[in-house]
């Protein structure tokens, strides 16, 4: 796939669950995905009109817990230079070195994580 | 709420990312289930590499560290003389713990019962350390190693006698150490970089000062600043300089001790003249932070890599990005030249005149290397390194002349600048090199690194950050998934490679023709 328009918000939603056949349901993939807070576009068609357009990550949606059809959301949102986590009424500031909780686990791919699940990047230009 | 319903109602969305392998981020994930895909041997042009089981460093239980944090294990070593034999000794932080001992190579197996040292630690973490090479000796060694709340520690690991610490009531900096290094030719001085975007010179005499300590500004610069510490007495820190916005992630020292290269969170390679304190080099990443940097044996190329998942290769005599390597599938880790597969001159390797092996002999012959080889048109030249990812690989690269070859830079304006610039290259190349070198380089450049910088963005497209397409793409020699965890360490040594993995696994891989069978290891 190659992108051709790109965007003034990207918009990735990483694919964190999958239909397993010998459980006849679907499950939570936890797999560690890390995304950088900086992003262009490999992918781009050689006709895009922009295709070296440089993305800041402004929000992220993060599903805590263990399957697809339980848990909990929390979200990461940039707001005047500051990182924030909204979860429920909770609001707090956090550090983007902290991100690294949210890129899921690198062992044990189906057990319960809080793991980055859209990603929102918005174009500096 | 379910994650499925979100999925659901977004299936178009979920299709298009997920058929997208060319996104960067989707690649990055480890899969379990693929332990087949674990190579325990692979081939190069030069021969066969082979994981000797026997020599693989860990926790002495063996156990995984699998608690999960962020700081990557790291390894140092120290090379000792003794009688007529030289030895090894080998340093990795993992976890709250950190182990020093004997490292056999790949000939005899790791005793990993009989640990130097062993230290544990309650609230803090080591990130990272180094060894003393000036005052090391059999029985007595200098372990420095930095902490991830900001505090720094002097060990013994063989004599067990010597402990100080600094910053101790964490009132330098509260953030993490990065990365920590004693000053080439230094007995006592050492740098550390910090998470804050800070770096200090520390002098392992001076006491530490009762109070914060406070800083004058001595020297600025295009997004640096060094600081002097206003301690009438002897204090410590001696010095700080303030780098970029965000971490610094790895910083290097020059083959020949007078430039410092600082990869950090920005983005930005900064390559200083570390005593005359001025901006002489500057590259951007293809995007994201930069996260580690290596210095070409000889001193002519800086490589560095980073979450943009690229290797990108900057001349420093030309002070411009010459190639990317594209190859990795996750943030690279580690990059290191391998000075045994290198050969800067008329085909001769960097241990050609090196039997001992040590690092400070390494870097004498480097040195002496360097000074005979000032000709721009080296037909023999070629350089190999390796890197390590959160892909769970190992690759290795060949830069060799057809990316190696000098073009004429692109940018008009800045040869102009750099052609009246240019002409203070370190170690003073003879004259008939200087009227080449007077249009390629770009060196003591401040001026025209600032208006580089002040372009900020607009960077995008320049010698410091070109498009993609207008450098060469290096593919890599060898990309091999070799962990089951991602990679955090790599070192190259005169008989084998070693590899770190996050969970604290330190493997051994025999060079071809060095690997010992199982039956004869003592």
């Amino acid at each position: 796939m190659r992108v051709k328009k790109l965007p003034k918000i990207l918009a990735l939603h990483l694919k964190r669950f999958k239909y397993m056949e010998h459980l006849h349901r679907y499950t939570k993939l936890s797999y560690r995905v890390v995304f950088p807070l900086e992003l262009r576009l490999f992918n781009t068609s050689d006709d895009a009109c922009n295709p070296h357009r440089l993305y800041d990550l402004v929000a992220v949606v993060v599903h805590c817990g263990s399957g697809p059809n339980r848990g909990h959301y929390i979200s990461i949102v940039k707001s005047h230079d500051f990182w924030l986590l909204f979860d429920d009424d909770l609001v707090e500031k956090i550090e983007p070195q902290t991100f690294e909780e949210f890129y899921g686990l690198t062992i044990g791919g189906h057990k319960s994580s809080d793991s980055g699940y859209i990603l929102f990047y918005e174009s500096k230009t | 709420m379910p994650l499925g319903r979100v999925g659901a109602a977004s299936e178009t969305l979920q299709n298009g990312v997920d058929s997208n392998a060319a996104f960067s981020l989707m690649a990055a994930s480890v899969k379990p289930n693929a332990s087949h895909d674990v190579k325990n041997r692979f081939a190069t042009k030069e021969g066969t590499y082979t994981l000797m089981n026997l020599s693989e460093y860990c926790r002495p239980n063996r156990l995984p560290y699998t608690v999960q944090h962020p700081f990557p294990v790291r390894i140092s070593f120290v090379t000792l003389k003794e009688k007529d034999c030289s030895t090894d000794r080998i340093a990795f932080n993992v976890g709250k713990e950190l182990y020093v001992y004997v490292y056999k190579g790949v000939k005899k197996a790791a005793d990993l019962n009989k640990h130097l040292d062993k230290r544990g630690y309650k609230g803090t973490f080591p990130t990272c350390h180094d060894f003393n090479l000036p005052t090391r000796s059999v029985e007595f060694l200098e372990l420095i190693i930095g902490f991830s709340a900001g505090q720094i520690q002097l060990i013994d690991p063989i004599g067990h006698e010597l402990n100080k610490l600094y910053n101790e009531e964490r009132q330098v900096d509260k953030a993490s150490v990065k990365c920590i290094k004693w000053i080439p030719g230094s007995e006592n001085l050492f740098l550390a970089a910090y998470d804050s975007g800070n770096m200090y010179v520390y002098n392992k005499e001076n006491p530490a000062s009762p109070d914060s300590p406070t800083f004058s500004l001595l020297k600025q610069g295009p997004g640096f600043q060094i600081f002097g510490n206003k301690t009438k007495t002897l204090g410590n820190p001696v010095c700080k300089w303030t780098i970029g916005k965000g971490s610094i992630n790895e910083f290097a020292f020059s083959p020949d001790c007078k430039h410092l290269a600082v990869v950090s969170q920005d983005g930005y390679l900064r390559i200083f003249d570390f005593d005359g304190q001025s901006l002489n080099g500057i590259m951007r990443s293809y995007f994201g932070g930069l996260l580690c940097v290596c210095w070409s044996p000889d001193g002519k190329y800086v490589v560095t890599g980073g979450e943009d998942d690229l290797i990108t290769v900057f001349s420093f005599y030309e002070n411009r990005v010459i190639a990317r390597g594209v190859g990795h599938q996750s943030w690279v880790g580690m990059v290191r030249f391998d000075p045994y597969l290198t050969s800067v001159s008329g085909g001769g390797t960097l241990d050609d005149s090196d039997d001992e092996g040590t690092e400070q002999d390494i870097r004498n012959s480097t040195y002496s290397e360097r000074h005979s080889t000032v000709d721009m048109d080296r037909p023999n030249a070629s350089y190999r390194f390796g890197s390590v990812g959160q892909d769970t690989m190992l690759l290795l690269w060949d830069l060799t002349e057809d990316v190696l070859k000098p073009i004429k830079p692109r940018t008009r304006s800045l040869r102009t600048q750099s052609s009246h610039l240019g002409n203070n290259v370190p170690n003073g190349p003879s004259k008939e090199v200087n009227h080449i070198r007077n249009y390629i380089t770009t060196h003591n450049l401040s001026s025209s690194v600032e208006q580089l910088l002040d372009l900020d963005d607009k960077s995008f497209g320049s010698v410091i950050c070109p498009v993609f397409d207008d450098v060469p793409q290096l593919e890599p020699l060898v990309a091999k998934k070799i962990s089951m965890e991602r990679l955090c360490g790599l070192e190259f040594r005169e008989d084998c490679l070693i590899v770190a993995c996050q969970e604290g696994y330190i493997s051994t891989w025999a060079r071809p023709g060095k690997a010992t069978s199982p039956g004869t290891v003592v």
